[in-house]
């Protein structure tokens, strides 16, 4: 036998056949658009491959047309409260409710807890969007029924310029269900107990072990929460597209939003992938920025 | 090498799944059915297009229709997604805007000569285009040569100001007509507010509200009536894109919205008027709930709040829930109120429209909407014989007041004899209305259409986000110079 037989022979092809179909699906659905997106956000393209649509070569002009864009640049601002305000919210309430939720001596009510935090999440979104509208609603919100019961004037939450924002932000008060709140139990779980019953014989106090052993030792959890958090609010614009269309004015206007229009309302896919390659890129810079800062926390 | 043979045998039945379902996605299906994609959440509607599809799967047995509800929200993504692939549904629901875009890139089936034949369903011998009302059918032609039609209307959407008549009879107010004047408007309002009311709520927080826009429309086009006649080159009793751009850009005497005085006064006056619209306007999405709850008397509003308003009103049962917030009311829907030249708005402020001439044509036609376009792929799939058979009888008159009566659709062809509540959203005979969109509108660009309507909006916003007036004339000329230039250079137009 040969040695390219052998060589053959010994390799077993049976994996690499499995995982296949999935590789080709990947390259299809997540590595294609991402190379496409990259090349025509150069293009001027009206999103067609052949045939009769626009497909002209612009270089950089997308670019340079979007960092003049007032609307682009308004919207990147409102993205940078979300992002600031959703990295505070997501990494101090969830974890306040874990710690609550695992200090639970009992284990079976420790899971109840658990399971009642997390059963809100088969909720769709778009009812809890629309019952968070209906709640700021002018005429018969619960905000300003209450309001109305101190003789309180009516307040516009989500037609106001100055509210709006802060009032997309309040929704999903308090803020403690879902994902997030695993992730930290399943980090403090992680902990190994012999480190807070040490503590706890040494006199630390409850909240001296949460500063001195709960915290720093989350810290992954903390990581992937903020990352998380940060590509999360980059890419949501569902909500506002729900709730408010980006407006009063362009006062709540997102990129991803941007995005949808300028590709499905004008047609114009060039400038759409433009705003995405933006969009990645900054999502992959504070991704990065995330591995750094807590990489030179970890070598400390 | 039995765990080696079983590892083979997963693996090819992986590759098996993965092979059947591309062939499946990119296979034919059934020849005989029609597949009719639509979106929305009007249940009402959606029942009555499958009553549609019904009678005429009874009436023949070559194809069979059958209706394919999609989410309104990701339909344009899933149309365009699948017209791009070549796969798209037999029959699309679509809107102007989107028709222009998808026969520029080469998607959709020119509809001009089925519609210059007559269309078996109607009695009226004419070419199937004839059977269309005014310019129900120009308005939706192929913005890049109006001999094509890339889609056809079903149906029409309007607005109208809807007024709950036992609220005004229980003040004494005299209940107007469809003759009524601004200044009437605002009186009737007048007494309504002493008497704590909001008159009238209208919804202004999205562009898809559309009522807002629609207004500055009614009041451009009585008071540009004149102008618009003049933009319509090729006379058709509309203003399409070509005409528009042309309006704009060529020409001593173009168009510019940063200096037109009607289109200042017209922001001067919503301004004006908005201030009655209720604490809130610019968050307010519907305007129906508190219409039905008979806590505002007058709701501006689209024909396609009828069907909600009647499904509830209808519905109506106090004994079986105590709690049920709707009681029966009576109400009448007024088109637009005619604005003169010196408009009442209250005791201490009268407008004066520097250039309105009295007893010009108002704009009461409404805008084509249930459009309807046959991709391609159709063509390829040897369905378009069965498509365009089930399209003319969806737009006969039969199908038409089926769709009125049922869902309050309002029709958009000739002889459609329809309920007592539709009737009052029929274009007028004979309408010498000449329609040209304003808003940015027409121009195959929804980015730039909203753009217009979120400057209004920042205009009629009080406090330190509001915008000047002259900033939105400015902003939306550029903006209009932006776009019709490039359509203009798109199409290589010169005049």
């Amino acid at each position: 036998m040969s040695k390219e037989k052998k060589f053959f022979k010994k390799i077993n092809f049976a994996p690499y056949i499995m995982i296949l179909p999935i590789m080709v699906l990947l390259a299809i659905f997540a590595f294609y658009p991402i190379v496409l997106s990259i090349v025509k956000s150069m293009f001027r393209w009206s999103g067609t491959f052949g045939g009769d649509g626009i497909n002209t070569f612009v270089g950089f002009n997308n670019f340079i047309d979007l960092f003049k864009d007032e609307i682009f640049l308004q919207s990147w601002g409102n993205t940078l409260f979300f992002v600031v305000t959703g990295a505070v919210i997501n990494l101090i309430f969830p974890f306040l409710c874990a710690l609550l939720i695992f200090s639970i001596g009992n284990e079976k009510i420790s899971y109840r807890w658990r399971v009642a935090f997390v059963a809100p999440m088969v909720v769709p979104s778009m009812v809890i969007f629309l019952l968070w509208q209906f709640i700021y609603d002018v005429d018969m919100g619960v905000v300003n029924n209450v309001l109305a019961l101190f003789g309180a004037k009516k307040v516009d939450l989500l037609g106001n310029p100055d509210s709006v924002k802060w009032a997309i932000r309040f929704m999903g008060f308090p803020w403690v269900g879902g994902t997030y709140l695993l992730i930290y139990i399943a980090g403090l779980s992680g902990i190994d107990n012999s480190l807070r019953e040490a503590a706890r014989i040494d006199g630390a106090s409850p909240l001296r072990r949460i500063f001195a052993i709960d915290i720093p030792l989350s810290k992954p959890q903390f990581k992937m929460i903020l990352t998380l958090s940060i590509i999360g609010e980059i890419q949501d614009f569902v909500k506002i597209q729900t709730i408010t269309e980006g407006g009063p004015g362009y006062s709540s206007y997102l990129p991803g939003l941007y995005m949808y229009k300028v590709a499905f309302d004008a047609n114009e896919y060039g400038k759409a992938c433009a705003i995405g390659v933006t969009m990645l890129v900054v999502m992959l810079f504070a991704s990065f920025l995330m591995n750094v800062i807590f990489k030179k926390e970890d070598i400390d | 090498m039995f765990n080696k043979i079983k590892n083979y045998v997963a693996a090819l039945l992986i590759v098996t799944c993965f092979v059947s379902m591309i062939v499946k996605a990119v296979g034919g299906g059934n020849t005989k059915q029609i597949v009719l994609s639509f979106w929305g959440t009007n249940l009402p509607y959606q029942f009555a297009l499958e009553g549609v599809a019904e009678q005429y799967n009874q009436m023949q047995d070559e194809y069979e229709v059958v209706i394919d509800k999609q989410d309104a929200g990701n339909y344009r993504i899933w149309m365009g997604g699948r017209l791009a692939g070549g796969n798209a549904s037999d029959l699309l629901a679509t809107t102007n805007v989107y028709a222009n875009t998808d026969a520029s890139n080469g998607y959709l089936y020119d509809l001009s000569e089925a519609l210059s034949q007559p269309n078996p369903y109607s009695d009226s011998g004419l070419a199937w285009k004839d059977d269309f009302s005014g310019t129900y059918l120009t308005q939706v032609a192929y913005a890049n040569d109006t001999s094509k039609f890339f889609c056809v209307p079903t149906s029409t959407v309007s607005v109208r100001i809807m007024i709950n008549t036992d609220i005004l009879q229980k003040y004494n107010i005299e209940i107007p007509d469809e003759s009524w004047t601004f200044s009437d408007y605002r009186k009737i309002c007048e007494k309504l507010e002493n008497e704590g009311y909001t008159a009238m709520e209208i919804a202004n927080a999205k562009f898809i509200n559309y009522t807002v826009s629609w207004a500055i429309d009614i009041m451009m086009a009585q008071l540009k009536y004149d102008e618009v006649i003049g933009y319509d080159k090729n006379q058709n009793g509309q203003v399409e894109t070509e005409e528009i751009v042309r309006a704009f850009l060529d020409g001593d005497d173009v168009l510019n919205m940063s200096k037109d005085q009607d289109f200042k006064e017209v922001m001067q006056f919503l301004k004006l008027w908005s201030k009655y619209w209720g604490e809130g306007f610019n968050s307010r999405d519907d305007t129906s709930e508190n219409f039905l709850r008979q806590s505002v008397p007058m709701m501006f509003g689209g024909s396609w709040s009828v069907s909600g308003i009647e499904l509830t009103l209808n519905n109506e049962n106090p004994e079986a829930d105590k709690t049920n917030p709707y009681k029966m009311f009576n109400y009448i829907s007024l088109p637009f109120p005619r604005l003169e030249k010196n408009v009442y708005i209250d005791k201490d402020t009268t407008f004066t429209f520097t250039n309105l001439k009295d007893g010009l044509p108002l704009q009461e036609l409404g805008e084509p909407s249930g459009c309807f376009c046959i991709p391609k792929s159709t063509v390829d799939a040897g369905k378009l014989e069965g498509t365009l058979d089930f399209l003319r009888f969806f737009t006969s008159p039969q199908s038409a007041a089926y769709m009125a009566n049922a869902a309050y659709e309002i029709p958009v062809t000739k002889n459609v004899e329809v309920n007592e509540k539709m009737y009052d959203f029929l274009a007028p005979e004979n309408s010498e209305s000449i329609r040209m969109r304003f808003n940015l509108l027409n121009l195959s660009d929804g980015v730039a259409e909203e753009y217009h309507f979120k400057q209004v909006q920042m205009y009629l916003m009080t406090g330190s986000s509001s915008i000047s007036l002259s900033t939105l004339c400015k902003n939306v000329q550029a903006k209009y110079l932006e776009v019709t230039e490039l359509i203009r250079d798109d199409n290589d137009w010169e005049w």
